[in-house]
């Protein structure tokens, strides 16, 4: 009797075990909020050691002591990790922006993960070899490393990342207005075929649509290929930033004159 | 002085003659009803008249005590009071934010509402979309790091 009272329980406690652990991985899954938030804590976080690393500079300088030197050396290493965790999370934070973009097909989010892991990979390695650093300019070698690699790669997949976040935000609301426009489409076959209202002039606004919708796609296709040219370029990256989201914006704009001329459609058909 | 005397007893005599004439009538009129409920009274056996006396004795106390009760209930204002809120008058505007004075038989078709109603919503997504991540703009990080003055 003992022993059947003890399996029960062991059973039950085993069930409930499985309903915790499964809700436990629930509460992990990892999404952008999520690394967002993981990003913020380490920006705040390299903000803080780095004000420390600049006040240990300062002393050093001035007194040129070995506990000034090793203070240094300690706030230096500290800080170095805190900018490749930051830029490590902040690309991880894109990766998820990307993942979880409706406008992107997989075959662009593929071109961006490409782009992104193997910037991740870096600056993981570079903070592996930074404890093995013995001197300041040893620190100082390899902040400049990451300084190149920050310059001629990690900056354009940054602004890249972005640009295409917002191409694939204009792409998904353009997609939906193509369904409303062919459901409505649908509704004109089906409004001409009765043949008990006249809607011929609503083809010259269906001509109108469509062409904003190519201009609207154009805008997109320019803010990828000022992306393009700026990796050529040694110009501000922020600059090339700015123009290529200054044409999403257009692309935006021309989405939102497409709509209009769907609800005047709409408009047309409800009234005699 | 002695006028004074005269006085006070004129004042003092009138009273009890207006007091007792008072009472007589008091007396005239409810003597009577007062007879009968005696004899009314004495009529009804010794024990019952016992129960009664305590019936209406508790039923005193209880009514003393409703009223106790009520007078302190106002005084500390618990009473529960029903709020009415006031009746609000909207008018609500069509969906469509426009009125159609002619409408055709297609105005109230629910393939033309449908699409009417993801146009609405569509619009109210692009006006709230924000084309550049202005929360997820790159960090500004220190990348000169020397040790020379």
């Amino acid at each position: 009797m003992y022993n059947v009272k003890m399996r029960v329980i062991l059973v039950i406690a085993f069930c409930i075990g499985i309903v915790f652990s499964g809700r436990s991985v629930k509460a992990e899954e990892f999404d952008y909020q999520q690394a967002y938030k993981d990003y913020q804590y380490n920006y705040s976080l390299y903000s803080r050691l780095h004000d420390e690393y600049r006040l240990s500079r300062a002393r050093y300088l001035q007194y040129k002591t070995l506990v000034s030197e090793d203070e240094a050396k300690k706030a230096t290493l500290a800080m170095l990790e805190a900018r490749d965790d930051t830029i490590r999370t902040y690309l991880t934070a894109l990766r998820l922006r990307v993942m979880e973009n409706p406008g992107l097909s997989d075959s662009e989010k593929e071109s961006v993960f490409g782009r992104i892991d193997p910037e991740v990979k870096y600056y993981e390695e570079h903070k592996e070899k930074l404890s093995s650093a013995g001197s300041l300019k040893d620190f100082s070698k390899d902040s400049d490393k990451a300084k190149e690699q920050y310059k001629f790669s990690t900056e354009n997949v940054f602004y890249n990342s972005l640009v295409n976040i917002s191409v694939g935000n204009t792409a998904y609301k353009r997609k939906q207005t193509e369904e409303v426009i062919s459901n409505l489409r649908s509704k004109i076959t089906e409004i001409k075929s009765a043949g008990d209202k006249d809607v011929s002039v609503i083809d010259g606004f269906f001509v109108e649509i469509d062409n904003k919708l190519a201009r609207s796609r154009d805008k997109e296709i320019a803010a990828v290929d000022v992306m393009i040219k700026s990796e050529k370029s040694t110009k501000n990256k922020v600059d090339y930033y700015n123009e290529a989201v200054g044409s999403v914006q257009q692309s935006y704009l021309y989405l939102k004159e497409s709509v209009s001329y769907l609800k005047e459609i709409v408009r047309l058909i409800k009234t005699k | 002085m002695n006028g004074n005397n005269i006085n006070q007893q004129v004042t003092e005599n009138n009273n009890p003659v207006v007091n007792q004439t008072f009472k007589t009538k008091v007396i005239y009129v409810f003597q009577p009803v007062i007879n009968k409920l005696k004899s009314v009274w004495l009529k009804i056996p010794e024990r019952l008249r016992k129960v009664l006396c305590i019936v209406s004795i508790v039923f005193a106390v209880l009514l003393f005590l409703m009223i106790i009760l009520s007078i302190v209930l106002k005084s500390r204002g618990k009473v529960p009071v029903e709020v009415k809120p006031t009746p609000v008058v909207s008018f609500e505007p069509p969906p469509s934010g426009e009125v159609i004075t002619n409408p055709s038989r297609y105005a109230t078709d629910p393939g033309v509402l449908k699409i009417e109603e993801d146009l609405r919503n569509l619009e109210k997504e692009l006006d709230s979309l924000q084309v550049n991540e202005v929360n997820l703009l790159p960090p500004r990080l220190d990348f000169d790091i020397n040790f020379d003055k």
